[in-house]
């Protein structure tokens, strides 16, 4: 196997106490970050994040401790997801916002799926969403050549006059990057103008292979947009006055409340009924929930101070904002995990429990909890177990994903996440203990996944969107990683998710069907080929050693 | 090409790297290589998602061979990445037609992609080549484009033409949402007058339909403005005809258009006629059964069209010469320059219409609904006024707001669709007529 060659060739470049040296540091986690910068550095620089390796869960780890996963390229590549069309995500489900794509009339036209994803994620959730409004500046030919400046002006001012919008993102696409447009002056010069904040998005798409890193650059944008994160006195609240006999009283009232709300920080990927599940257990033990800052507008970001602790859902998404909160208003934040499977669901509701000194209610409600689902998924473990899963996309879902699996006796034959940094290891060392050494692919190419497939023979797939396809033409039923038609998080996610994977296993006819009659756009002779075949360290020698590997 | 001159709210169309992405991987196992930036090609199959659900096919989406260039080769060049991206295809993908595009980045950073791609031939499978760089216009110039470059580098020129094949163009996959449908419908008509039809786009179509594209004697573009420049092309290059023509929607415009056909090949009355019988009757010998609820529930209504060049006219046309409907308003979403307004309107003038509705260009979204409310007296306030109602709305998905407004019911019909999924439903042709009539009643019923 070529690859493994090259997987103990980039291990030699360490010497063995090193290595050791890594294994030890398993939990040291790289964050290199400057709030104060035009914009954010992509995560393949601030996290070391890589997006490209073959291998096992041992050696994804070490890798990434080492910061080598950043250096791997690819020889032969397939097209991916760019950070733009991923910063627009959040931009588009806050509350009346307008999305302005600075560039050709290509980049974000795949939004009108938005539309009607937000309004109706908004309705679960009891807010009132206006429609996916989105502009394109419709850069042409010759303002490639001389600047799209004006042009971004004007939409800009069309987009404040026309909806009166509670924020207006401005993306900022590959060619006026390229070409040097300043969107940081132009919104600066507008900011007068306008009644709505204008939030800068550097996104463009070549900038980053890892494609989370659109996350730190929607926070940094909105960091840099000056929003009030603190209430406003007299309009928020009437500050208490020291000659008010209840004074004492009223302030004890006001800090109990603060000092027993969290924040959790949702995403696209979140659903409502997920957050209902969350609120359910951790409001169980006495506490007080809010969610930022999807579904939310900017007005209600002013209560985000308003609270103990932040806590990420998925960290994916919002570690850089909790980051800045910490450092620019002293908020402690943690982050758990993602509360997938009853094994995360503890640690999730358990960490948070701590903070608030709430461990034996937590735990209480947690050993009741757990016992209940435990006794419903008996009949369904039985059904499933022994069958073989592969799980693909973020590694946070894809991680716990695995864990649940296990959990009703299914194996787990192999993982696949986009990207991985040193942020998964706490979660991929259980695996490790719990699973073994799991095959662990990072990957988001389709060819890869065919390969492996081919190879590993799964029963089922859990799939990220958009890849699920290639699962079905091979004949593997393919699920959602994560949707926000069911509930995945809690308790209730994990009796959910298991009941659709027992569904699911139930009748596989339409991939059987599908891939008797089709045909794959693959050569034979690449399934004789490693996954990773075409992946190399692209720190040392060229592309061409690998090639001949 | 299209203006741009001004920015674009949620605009029903991508750019041209859009077109091409989408129009390669409807071709018969044709791959498309993406010289540019990993989002492009994934982000533009989302697009051509939104026409009706269409999906990845055999190697579009996920599947397009991508160089994914990034910041260091927007520096120094990604003509390396090129020439190592197509070493790889070839071990990898298994293909019939390879289609090298470019975007935004690659053309700004000036690439030379073509002397890489001369400089690795000969391939193992056909190769060509077409600068697609997003800003240089939009999905249906891509198409238009494409269409172009495969007479220009691929299709064989042949002296000998065979008088009974003509060519389709002038749909673009998922763009004009029901392609496939429509195609298959156009095909099956002509057939039975004799002609060979090659689509190019329907699932029958193999290369060999392709690579015989040069003996026919017809190229039909069933639009008045996209294929047009190909067809102008293709007679230059290969002698092949054409003829410009509106996409035939009912009976009425079908039969205008078989005649049109015949004509022009020289088929013979006699056969056009029988076929023409054949058709008619079972078309109205459907209709007459739909009868007894039309002319019971009074079904007639007031109706405003919102969809691209190609579709928008024939749509209204078949409201108020086939159905006896009451078109008002037709917008045309694209954005078009003077030239392109100019065939639209002039056609807009010769077509008959019982009442002329007004014919309005306007590609920035809320505006269409902004120019029905500002000019419609039913928003303003008084006793009696004339009102668009009944109305029934034909547009894409976004329309359903204007339906809503409007209070009436709403049928997607252009790009983008996003609230059904488009199968092999047309609405072309003698059956696409009767399929539409049906989804059009349909919707007045299924509140029942």
């Amino acid at each position: 196997m070529a690859k493994k060659e090259f997987s103990a060739a980039s291990a030699d470049q360490i010497s063995e106490r090193e290595v050791k040296d890594q294994a030890t540091s398993r939990e040291q986690r790289i964050l290199n970050i400057n709030f104060d910068t035009k914009f954010p550095e992509k995560r393949e620089i601030t996290r070391k994040t890589g997006h490209a390796y073959g291998g096992h869960v041992d050696d994804i780890m070490d890798n990434a401790c080492a910061g080598c996963l950043a250096n791997c390229e690819r020889a032969f590549s397939q097209t991916s997801f760019c950070q733009m069309g991923v910063a627009t995500l959040i931009g588009f489900s806050i509350k009346d916002s307008v999305v302005i794509m600075h560039g050709p009339i290509g980049c974000g036209s795949q939004s009108h799926f938005m539309d009607f994803t937000i309004r109706l994620y908004g309705q679960q959730r009891g807010k009132q969403m206006a429609n996916a409004r989105w502009f394109s500046t419709n850069l042409s030919e010759s303002e490639v050549i001389n600047g799209g400046e004006q042009k971004l002006r004007d939409t800009v001012l069309e987009a404040d006059r026309r909806f009166r919008p509670s924020a207006i993102f401005v993306c900022m696409t590959c060619a006026p990057s390229i070409i040097g447009d300043d969107i940081d002056s132009v919104l600066e010069e507008l900011k007068s103008e306008t009644t709505a904040p204008l939030v800068p998005l550097h996104c463009p798409g070549f900038k980053a292979r890892v494609f989370s890193s659109a996350y730190d650059v929607v926070y940094h944008g909105i960091q840099r947009a000056g929003f009030q994160l603190e209430p406003l006195p007299y309009v928020d609240y009437e500050p208490f006055n020291p000659d008010d006999p209840d004074y004492d009283l009223k302030l004890r009232q006001y800090e109990y409340t603060r000092n027993h709300t969290v924040n959790l920080y949702n995403a696209v990927s979140i659903g409502a009924q997920d957050e209902a599940e969350v609120r359910r257990l951790l409001e169980a033990i006495g506490l007080n929930v809010r969610f930022f800052v999807e579904f939310s507008h900017p007005d209600d970001w002013r209560f985000i101070t308003e609270a103990a602790l932040n806590v990420a859902m998925c960290h994916v998404h919002d570690l850089y904002f909790l980051e800045y909160l910490k450092q620019r208003f002293d908020m402690p934040y943690i982050l758990p995990t993602i509360p997938v499977g009853s094994s995360a669901t503890r640690q999730f509701v358990t960490e948070i429990a701590r903070f608030f000194g709430l461990e034996a209610e937590a735990k209480k409600l947690l050993d009741k909890e757990e016992a209940k689902l435990k006794e419903a998924l008996k009949p369904i473990r039985e059904r499933v177990k022994g069958k073989k899963v592969i799980i693909g996309g973020g590694y946070m879902r894809v991680g716990t994903a695995c864990l649940l699996a296990d959990e009703i006796g299914m194996k787990v034959a192999g993982m696949r996440n986009f990207n991985y940094d040193t942020y998964g290891n706490q979660l991929f060392q259980e695996i490790e203990d719990t699973l073994g050494n799991v095959p662990a692919a990072i990957s988001n190419q389709s060819s890869e996944l065919v390969n492996m497939v081919k190879k590993l023979k799964p029963d089922l797939a859990i799939s990220h969107p958009g890849l699920g396809i290639w699962m079905n033409k091979l004949g593997v039923p393919s699920i959602a990683l994560f949707s926000q038609r069911f509930t995945f998080f809690g308790y209730k996610g994990a009796y959910e998710l298991a009941r659709r994977i027992d569904r699911t296993l139930a009748n596989r006819n339409y991939s059987k069907n599908l891939s008797r009659n089709i045909e794959l756009p693959y050569q034979e002779s690449w399934y004789e080929k490693p996954y990773n075949y075409y992946i190399v360290d692209k720190s040392g020698d060229t592309a061409d050693a690998a090639y001949t590997a | 090409m299209p203006r741009c001159e001004n920015p674009i709210e949620r605009p029903r169309y991508s750019c041209m790297l859009g077109g091409v992405l989408a129009t390669v991987g409807a071709l018969p196992k044709a791959i498309p290589i993406v010289h540019g930036a990993q989002g492009c090609g994934g982000s533009l199959g989302g697009a051509f998602a939104l026409g009706g659900a269409y999906g990845t096919g055999y190697a579009g989406n996920s599947a397009v061979p991508s160089t994914n260039i990034a910041e260091l080769e927007v520096i120094f060049g990604g003509e390396d990445k090129l020439r190592e991206e197509l070493r790889g295809v070839f071990e990898v993908m298994k293909g019939d037609l390879f289609v090298v595009t470019t975007a935004c980045m690659t053309d700004i950073i000036g690439d030379d992609a073509k002397a890489v791609i001369d400089s690795m031939a000969p391939f193992p499978t056909p190769v060509l080549f077409l600068e697609t760089g997003g800003f240089k216009g939009n999905s249906y110039y891509g198409y238009g484009r494409l269409i172009e470059e495969l007479f220009l580098q691929y299709i064989p020129r042949s002296a000998k033409k065979d008088p009974k094949t003509v060519n389709l163009f002038g749909l673009v996959p998922a763009y004009d949402p029901f392609f496939r449908g429509d195609l298959d419908e156009i095909k099956r008509v002509l057939r039975k007058i004799g002609l060979h039809v090659n689509t190019f786009l329907t699932n029958d179509q193999t290369q060999e339909n392709l690579l015989s594209a040069g003996k026919a004697s017809l190229n039909i573009v069933l639009s008045r403005l996209y294929g047009v420049d190909a067809a102008k092309t293709a007679k230059e290059t290969h002698g092949i005809d054409y003829l410009i023509t509106d996409l035939p929607i009912g009976a009425v415009a079908t039969e205008a258009f078989v005649r049109l056909v015949a004509e022009k090949i020289g088929i013979g009355k006699p056969l056009v006629d029988k076929v023409l019988a054949e058709e008619t009757r079972n078309y109205y010998t459907y209709v007459d059964r739909c009868t007894d609820l039309i002319a019971d529930t009074d079904f007639q209504n007031y109706a405003v069209v919102v969809a691209n060049g190609t579709g928008a006219l024939p749509y209204a046309k078949y409201l108020d010469n086939e159905i006896g409907w009451l078109p008002t308003h037709i917008f045309v979403t694209d954005d078009l320059d003077e030239e392109q307004r100019g065939v639209i309107t002039r056609e807009f003038d010769k077509t008959a219409f019982e009442n002329r509705p007004e014919l309005i260009f306007e590609p920035d979204t809320s505006r269409i609904q902004q120019y029905i409310e500002q000019r419609t007296p039913q928003f303003v306030a008084d006793q009696y006024y004339e009102t668009i109602s009944p109305a029934f709305v034909l547009g894409s998905t976004i329309e359903r707001r204007l339906a809503e407004v409007l209070n009436g019911p709403f049928l997607s019909v252009s790009f983008p669709i996003i609230n059904r999924i488009v199968v092999n439903r047309g609405y072309a042709g003698f059956n696409g007529g009767l399929t539409l009539f049906e989804d059009l009643i349909s919707a007045q019923l299924s509140a029942r």
